[in-house]
């Protein structure tokens, strides 16, 4: 039994009398009717389980997200599968060609190499030939000389027949394989730390920027502009020469310049949608700024922010590559993927093998990242619900 | 539409302005890109970067280069006949003749005849002019050698006038020098030698004068082809900075050294990429190139050439960050377990290992031949009979059962502790980090990983000597310096006739015992400048006892000197087969096939 | 519209000297001599010119006598890498060749970026989209040294299709353009990459909008609906993208100059660093940072051009 009292909006009664009305007399109408409309065919789901369904949806995404891991899981355990350490040295065998046990009888990574030598010199690489190629007259400027193109099987010929190279080794005879998967940990693990930094930062100054506008969003922009002015090569330099080289001022330069993309970014975003009607409803229910930033603006800005993040991480890596290009990489005899391209580029026109293994890598790596990136934006975006 | 009309009128226009301008230096003959006429020889070569300027007063490089645009009175070169170098007269005429018997004063005369490349003639007159700006107090330059000559430290710090100084033109053919105390040179040769220096080259006294500024503090003389002229056989006709530079012959027959250059036109280009040099090589962009690449092993007609430089690894005793350094058998351990011919071969296939202090080539006068005679240093018995803490040095310096039995010693004295050392190198090229990743792993596999461990911090090479000069000494070990020696006197890093003694052990540290540097420093002055510069036996023994000290002392292990591996295309062939260290292959001097 | 563009010039201005100071005080603060003493110089002699530079003074009366210059517009000598040359002509020097090599690059990204851009939005998710996507990325996730070496190597060494290296001459002819398309292409491919790739995302955006369908019914062909409409929405990122882009190529060549032989500002600023010729250094930056702030106001302006929602700094709506 229920007493109530009907009142009008400001609290004035409408009748003096206590109203009663038992539980029997409420009668719900629609429960045993049938209804004649559309069957709910599908169900309530979160938000989390859409983005996953839509993100498995796309084939080229998960793909992209397998090599996303693979390449992630090479780096943990990849300097282990081989023998050799990534810092073991052996100048005997510098500069080798790949050598791989199961393929070498197919022909292909069998540690041979082609080379050119006089006809007199031949016998001394008598039982190492796998096939001569026949003469070549070779007419440049060094004169012109006729030399015998033969093809060899450079671990016979340096007496290191029980050694296997997978990738081939680099100038000072070190096991590439190895040192790649070391160099993929160093260059993830300096970008995923740099994304993380850039990240938090740029978020929350983005937020501010955006929601607040005005002079905070003017003062911000100003300092913004200052750095981002400041040419960063110049500042690389100073920062090594004050920090010595190491990880320490190269995470520096990229976290001090980084931020800014993100930041833009997430202020854009905010810039559009901080003025729409819901936003304008939640403020008019009492909702504090940050449950407003938080709840109703940010998600907007979900797909900025996965995809500067995801494309974020093989950027760090490209400006590595071109500051480790420069010298100024990670501090010697640590490899990074960077280290690895540049010293295969400088030696690309003799071993052209030192630049393909690090190449794919950082292609994959890009590849993967960008798709990953276009993915998971329209993953997380609601319109694109079907 | 109206817009995009607009928009393609201001891209077009912007295009045309843009192929327009061109600007820059104006090239004195539009004609360079012409084919050259047959039979014009045209060499064909490249430099890392355009030269900063060409004024001889102020360059700190590209000397030769220099030489072949500003005449000097000498000018080394190289004499097929005698396969050797020598000095022509190139402004005098004839030798330089002394007056007394101390040495002290000495006569040259000047050719007449010879002109700058616009016509104006050249005396005694205008040598004292060039050489009393090149020593101008004010103008402050680089390349000052008034020290060499009477009052010329008091001129040069405004103490008395030029009249005063031991250079002057005594009439319009002939010039007289006056050396001061102590500098006097040993025979004309050492004249000559002071007067090849670049620094001592022409200037065109009206050209200077107007470049200079306003309180004649600075002078833009040589900073552009229109604030240059040229005096030397090869004048300057097209510079573009940062790319190309071409010289041309003159033709007027009033330059010196006509019969000892060859080519009538040089073309120079700013590359630094190794593997462009080597592709334009093979095109026939160039006709000399430095191949080091592994790839050109079996070619014929590679020329070798080393350097008179001695690299190594610099070691600080004093440091507070390793303090195992302070003891000299640590110090001995690191010399002898350097596997020189393995570790140098793999990082720099054509350098010449050695261990010895004094690079392998070095000469000194021959005690026992007075005509101007030299001998290979380390050939003597002098040399030979050095002792480092009692074992013989040779130049190959590799024992590692030696080495270990010093550092067993170093390890117990540090208390059986890791000994850790911090070893900067310069980051200026992948090679060097080579060097230092080797470096690294010889010791650490040698020692063991567990006793010595080697931690290498890459130093912008622009600061890096800084950090390791005397004053500041902020290193363990630094992996990538060196110092240069000079031919007959191996303990002098330039040849002090023309730039005055100069100690090395003053800048760097190469000796770390205080009593052991005293004692080296007044050797050096003996055989520089006092009591042994006449007694050529008593200067080799001198020069063993310096190299000893340097041993025992042992701050510095020698490793390698540099060395080049040279082709050259079949347009031209090099007067000699192996290179000289200074002049390099004489490329002006090339026969043309 | 005008007291917007007076706002940010003032603002950038500001922003100009703040960077000035900077950059001043980390440059003097570096290890090392400025000037390079021979050592057997008299110490009264350095103590000179030590003076004349007014090295002795403290970094604040440095910094004073530097602006006091700088209002004469007088950026000082370069002291190391052309002595006795003023900065200002030394980046005049060298301003013609990096100017015509970035304009140029940037006409070549332009076409080829909009072309795949577009085409890769309209046939989404389709086999060229997925091809030319990968193709694109390609370009870029090869960094740009590997590129031009290959290209080097490939195109003018083993096929002799283009010089080695720029040409010689001084003037704008057709041979020494030739010259250039190498090292165009190599600078070019990463910012075609760029804009494709912003484009088709952009776009995708926009054709899935209503307005495309109202276009459509209006009776406008598929290309009119895209020209006029479409892309117009997707240009705001675009023209910011394209104007960082110019920036970017800018500054960042400094590998290709090594390879291809062009005498740019990117190796002299990095042989003035490495030697300390501080007031080189800063005209160059100087340089660099007046483009930067020219490019920024034009990015900023050209939102508002494009889409007049985000007219920032407009006329507020209040």
């Amino acid at each position: 039994m229920t007493d109530r009292k009907i009142c009008m909006e400001d609290g004035t009664p409408l009748s003096e009398e206590l109203i009663h009305i038992e539980k029997p007399e409420f009668e719900l109408v629609q429960r045993e009717q049938e209804i004649r409309d559309v069957e709910f065919k599908t169900e309530a789901v979160s938000y989390g389980k859409d983005v996953f369904r839509r993100f498995l949806r796309s084939k080229t995404t998960v793909v992209a997200a397998c090599i996303t891991l693979f390449i992630i899981l090479m780096g943990i355990v990849g300097p282990y599968i081989s023998p050799y350490n990534y810092l073991e040295q052996n100048v005997e065998l510098k500069n080798m060609p790949p050598r791989i046990q199961g393929l070498e009888k197919l022909g292909i990574f069998d540690g041979s190499e082609v080379i050119e030598v006089k006809k007199d010199n031949l016998s001394e690489y008598e039982d190492c030939i796998i096939k001569n190629l026949g003469t070549v007259t070779d007419k440049s400027a060094f004169g012109t000389v006729e030399m015998e193109r033969i093809k060899i099987n450079m671990y016979k010929y340096k007496g290191a027949d029980d050694v296997y190279y997978w990738f081939g080794s680099d100038n000072l005879g070190r096991d590439l394989f190895s040192r790649l998967w070391q160099g993929t940990r160093v260059s993830l693990i300096l970008a995923f730390a740099v994304v993380a930094i850039n990240l938090t930062v740029g978020l929350i100054v983005g937020a501010i920027c955006g929601y607040y506008g005005g002079w905070v969003d003017l003062i911000i922009q100003r300092l913004m502009d200052v750095i981002w002015n400041i040419p960063s090569l110049p500042l690389t330099i100073l920062l090594i020469m004050l920090f010595g080289s190491g990880i320490l001022p190269l995470m520096l330069v990229f976290c001090l310049t980084g931020w800014m993309g993100m930041a833009n970014g997430v202020r854009m975003q905010f810039y559009r949608y901080k003025n729409k009607e819901y936003v304008l409803a939640a403020r008019t229910m009492g909702a504090s700024d940050v449950r407003i930033m938080l709840r109703h603006v940010l998600p907007n800005a979900v797909g900025t922010i996965i995809t500067q993040c995801a494309l974020s991480v093989p950027s760090v890596v490209f400006q590595e590559a071109g500051l480790s290009y420069l010298g100024l990489g990670v501090q010697a005899p640590n490899p990074s993927i960077g280290m690895l391209l540049s010293d295969g580029q400088k030696a690309l026109l003799d071993y052209p093998f030192m630049i393909v293994s690090p190449g794919i890598v950082i292609v994959f790596l890009m590849l993967a990242f960008n798709l990953l990136g276009n993915g998971l934006r329209d993953a997380f975006n609601p319109t694109l619900r079907q | 539409m109206k817009k995009t009309r607009i928009l393609t009128a201001l891209i077009l226009s912007a295009t045309m302005g843009l192929t327009a301008c061109g600007g820059g230096d104006s090239s004195k003959e539009t004609s360079n890109k012409e084919k050259s006429s047959d039979g014009e020889k045209v060499l064909k070569t490249y430099f890392s970067d355009t030269p900063q300027t060409l004024n001889p007063h102020t360059t700190a490089d590209n000397y030769e280069l220099l030489l072949d645009m500003s005449a000097t009175l000498y000018r080394e070169v190289w004499d097929e006949e005698t396969g050797a170098k020598t000095y022509v007269a190139s402004l005098a005429d004839g030798d330089p003749v002394c007056n007394d018997d101390e040495h002290k004063v000495w006569t040259i005369k000047v050719k007449d005849g010879y002109t700058f490349a616009d016509g104006t003639e050249i005396n005694a007159e205008t040598v004292e002019y060039s050489i009393k700006m090149l020593n101008d107090p004010k103008l402050a330059n680089r390349n000052v050698n008034a020290t060499n000559f009477e009052n010329g430290d008091a001129y040069l710090k405004g103490e008395c006038d030029w009249e005063e100084v031991g250079f002057q033109a005594v009439d319009e053919n002939t010039l007289e020098v006056t050396y001061a105390k102590n500098y006097e040179p040993e025979s004309e040769k050492d004249v000559k030698d002071l007067f090849c220096f670049v620094g001592t080259a022409l200037v065109k006294p009206e050209l200077y004068e107007s470049c200079l500024n306003e309180n004649k503090t600075e002078c833009s003389y040589g900073s552009s082809l229109e604030t240059f002229m040229a005096s030397a056989l090869y004048e300057p006709t097209s510079l573009i900075q940062g790319q190309y530079l071409e010289l041309t012959r003159r033709t007027d027959g009033k330059a010196p050294l006509e019969d000892v250059f060859t080519p009538d036109k040089v073309e120079y280009q700013a590359i630094t990429d190794a593997n462009t040099i080597v592709q334009m090589f093979e095109k026939g962009e160039l006709d000399a190139v430095v191949a080091n690449q592994p790839a050109y092993d079996e070619y014929d007609g590679a020329r070798y050439v080393y350097t008179i430089d001695n690299y190594g690894i610099y070691l600080n005793s004093e440091t507070p960050t390793c303090t195992a350094l302070k003891d000299v058998n640590l110090r001995y351990a690191l010399y002898w377990g350097l596997d020189r011919e393995t570790v140098v071969k793999a990082v720099y296939p054509t350098a010449l290992p050695s261990a010895y202090m004094y690079v392998p080539f070095s000469t000194m006068p021959d005690p026992a031949d007075k005509d101007n005679k030299t001998v290979v240093y380390h050939d003597t018995k002098e040399a030979k009979a050095i002792r480092m803490d009692g074992h013989e040095v040779t130049q190959e310096g590799y024992d590692p059962d030696l080495a270990k039995e010093y550092f067993d010693k170093a390890y117990q004295a540090n208390g059986n502790q890791k000994i850790t050392i911090q070893a900067i190198y310069a980051d200026s090229s992948d090679v060097t980090k080579t060097w230092a990743e080797a470096i690294q792993s010889a010791y650490q596999d040698l020692f063991g990983e567990d006793k010595i461990a080697i931690e290498l911090q890459a130093t912008p090479s622009a600061i890096i000597y800084e950090e390791i000069a005397r004053d500041k000494m902020n290193y363990d070990m630094c992996l990538s310096c060196g110092w240069g020696n000079t031919y007959d006197a191996p303990w002098n890093n330039t040849n002090w006739v023309y730039s005055g003694p100069y100690v090395y052990n003053t800048q760097y540290c190469v000796i770390a015992d205080d009593n052991l540097a005293a004692q080296w420093d007044d050797l050096f002055y003996k055989c520089a400048m006092y009591d042994y510069r006449w007694d050529a036996q008593k200067k080799l023994e001198a020069t063993a006892k310096m190299e000893e000290i340097l041993y025992n002392d042992c701050s510095f292990i020698p490793a390698y000197s540099g060395g080049s591996r040279y082709f050259f295309s079949e347009k031209i062939t090099p007067l000699m087969d192996e290179g000289d260290p200074e002049l390099k292959f004489c490329l002006m001097q090339a026969k043309f096939n | 519209m005008v007291k917007y563009v007076i706002q940010r010039l003032i603002a950038a201005f500001f922003t100009f000297v703040v960077i000035l100071i900077v950059v001043f005080f980390v440059l003097h603060s570096m290890p090392g001599d400025i000037i390079d003493f021979s050592p057997k110089l008299d110490p009264a002699i350095r103590e000179m010119i030590m003076d004349k530079y007014h090295l002795n003074d403290s970094l604040i009366e440095q910094f004073q006598y530097t602006m006091a210059d700088y209002l004469h517009f007088d950026f000082g000598y370069s002291l190391k890498v052309r002595p006795g040359v003023p900065v200002f002509q030394c980046v005049l020097e060298r301003l013609p060749v990096t100017i015509q090599l970035n304009y140029f690059a940037a006409f070549f990204i332009l076409p080829f970026g909009l072309f795949f851009g577009i085409t890769m939005a309209i046939k989404k998710d389709t086999i060229y989209d997925h091809i030319a996507g990968s193709f694109v990325i390609l370009l870029i996730s090869v960094p740009s040294f590997v590129l031009a070496a290959l290209m080097q190597y490939f195109l003018g060494y083993k096929l002799g299709w283009f010089p080695l290296v720029l040409e010689t001459e001084e003037s704008l002819s057709w041979s020494k353009f030739y010259s250039m398309i190498l090292p165009i292409m190599a600078l070019g491919f990463g910012g075609i990459a760029s804009i494709a790739r912003t484009l088709r995302a952009e776009l995708a955006e926009v054709l899935t909008m209503d307005f495309m369908l109202l276009a459509r019914a209006k009776g406008l062909n598929y290309r009119q609906t895209i020209l006029r409409h479409a892309l117009r929405n997707s240009c705001v990122p675009l023209a910011s993208t394209f104007l960082y882009l110019f920036l970017g190529v800018l500054s960042s060549s400094l590998v290709i100059e090594q390879i291809f032989g062009v005498p740019g500002l990117s190796k002299t600023l990095l042989q003035s660093i490495n030697g300390k010729d501080h007031w080189l250094t800063m005209g160059i930056v100087i340089f660099y940072v007046l483009i930067g702030l020219l490019m920024a106001i034009l990015a900023d302006l050209s939102y508002g051009v494009v889409d007049p929602r985000i007219r920032m700094g407009g006329k507020k709506d209040d």
